[in-house]
């Protein structure tokens, strides 16, 4: 027979559970509201400037002819250094929401080291450090926090190092990986390449007028251009990646709650089939010490 | 439509406008320049300024930026700005709108010409 106020004990602490978990769904429900929001906001800003972008490039393309010059372009350049940038979540209990992009960043990691190209780790978010840290590989950069809030400013900041190693040519390529937001239920894994620039595959149409770069010093402009497109790529996976944190530990916390109700539901049954028993084995006792008598 | 311009001006935080137009003028880098259509393709740097237009019913607005770029493909404008604030605001509200201008520009160099201009606009 099943102990019954162990069975008690139980059912208190499940629904106990069940309690924290639906305050949580709720608190990520009205977060995701608002991160929804400012990732929507955000998402036409990176759209035209990315547009802006293809246009002046596929200018540029057009005007010297034999491929694109300048350094942020040069796709040709033989990669021997690759920074990867990979934005996580502070915070757990958000279903296979880290998992994914940790598991990205490995099998790129293998990838990379299987064909005899150095890997530098810059990791946005605590779940992400942590993993890489007890696994004991080198992270050349880190930020805490700064998934939580997105800043612009402290974006800029930590992309600045390796926009710089970039420049400097210790780095050849530099891989942005974030879990993205795609609607309230699903969330998508996005890769993108943040530098070089890769326009190879724009196409510009023939009567399309070339854009002028309008200015004293054309590099200045353009440099102030990219400067900007990368640091707002940095900052819109920030955004993108917390507004799927959310939905993701959302639906997380909905299915424990569920799971939880569930085994309440299960307890109670096993509970009241325990009491029955009891009071059955009670009453056969009673039966029995009757009947001894006569 | 095909001599009027697009204009969009967008900031990291959304569209402040989009809509036809029949000229702007805009702070650029450089100095100040006017487009109308027709304009040649253009891609130019801005600074902390006023840009000022006129809608295809004839009213005028103007609004204050203090950095970003322009992209002028043959009619359509698509202007990218870090930050914009409207002027606009009668009687009490002028004071906050100039408020939230100074707010704006406290990181541009030449902020004191651009807010007396917005003052003078104003009163």
């Amino acid at each position: 027979m099943a102990n019954l106020k162990e069975i008690q004990r139980k059912i208190k602490s499940v629904s106990g559970t069940q309690k924290t978990t639906r305050a949580m769904k709720l608190v990520s429900t009205a977060k995701l509201r608002r991160a929804e929001e400012l990732a929507k906001r955000s998402s036409l800003y990176a759209k035209k400037l990315n547009e802006v972008i293809s246009k002046i490039a596929t200018s540029i393309k057009d005007n010297h002819e034999g491929g694109i010059e300048g350094l942020y372009f040069d796709t040709t350049r033989a990669v021997k250094r690759v920074a990867i940038v990979f934005v996580t979540a502070d915070k757990g209990l958000c279903g296979g929401f880290n998992s994914q992009t940790i598991k990205t960043v490995n099998r790129l990691l293998k990838d990379y080291e299987s064909k005899n190209i150095a890997v530098d780790l810059h990791a946005v978010g605590k779940k992400g450090f942590e993993y890489f840290k007890y696994n004991k590989r080198d992270i050349k950069n880190h930020a805490i926090g700064l998934s939580a809030s997105p800043d612009y400013d402290k974006a800029v900041h930590f992309i600045a190092s390796v926009v710089e190693d970039f420049s400097n040519k210790r780095v050849d390529k530099v891989v942005l990986i974030h879990n993205g937001y795609k609607n309230m239920i699903t969330q998508e894994l996005k890769v993108n390449q943040l530098l070089p620039i890769d326009v190879s595959n724009i196409e510009r149409k023939d009567n399309d007028p070339t854009i002028e770069i309008e200015a004293y010093n054309e590099e200045v402009v353009l440099e102030a251009l990219l400067k900007k497109y990368i640091e707002y790529n940095m900052y819109y996976a920030l955004i993108d990646s917390l507004a799927a944190e959310h939905s993701a530990r959302m639906q997380a916390m909905d299915s424990a709650t569920n799971n939880a109700k569930e085994m309440v539901k299960g307890l109670k049954i096993k509970f009241n089939k325990a009491r029955q028993e009891s009071i059955t084995t009670e009453l056969i006792e009673i039966i029995s010490g009757v009947e001894s008598m006569k | 439509m095909s001599n009027k311009l697009l204009l969009e001006i967008i900031t990291p935080n959304g569209l402040i406008f989009s809509g036809h137009v029949n000229d702007v003028r805009f702070p650029g880098e450089e100095g100040e320049f006017g487009v109308l259509p027709e304009h040649t393709s253009v891609f130019t740097l801005l600074k902390g300024g006023i840009i000022q237009f006129t809608k295809d019913n004839g009213s005028s607005e103007a609004l204050v930026i203090n950095a970003g770029n322009v992209t002028i493909d043959k009619n359509s404008i698509i202007a990218l700005v870090d930050g914009a604030v409207a002027i606009e605001g009668k009687g009490g509200d002028v004071a906050k709108s100039l408020n939230s201008i100074r707010e704006l520009l406290k990181d541009v160099s030449d902020s004191n010409i651009i807010i007396a201009s917005v003052e003078a606009r104003l009163s």
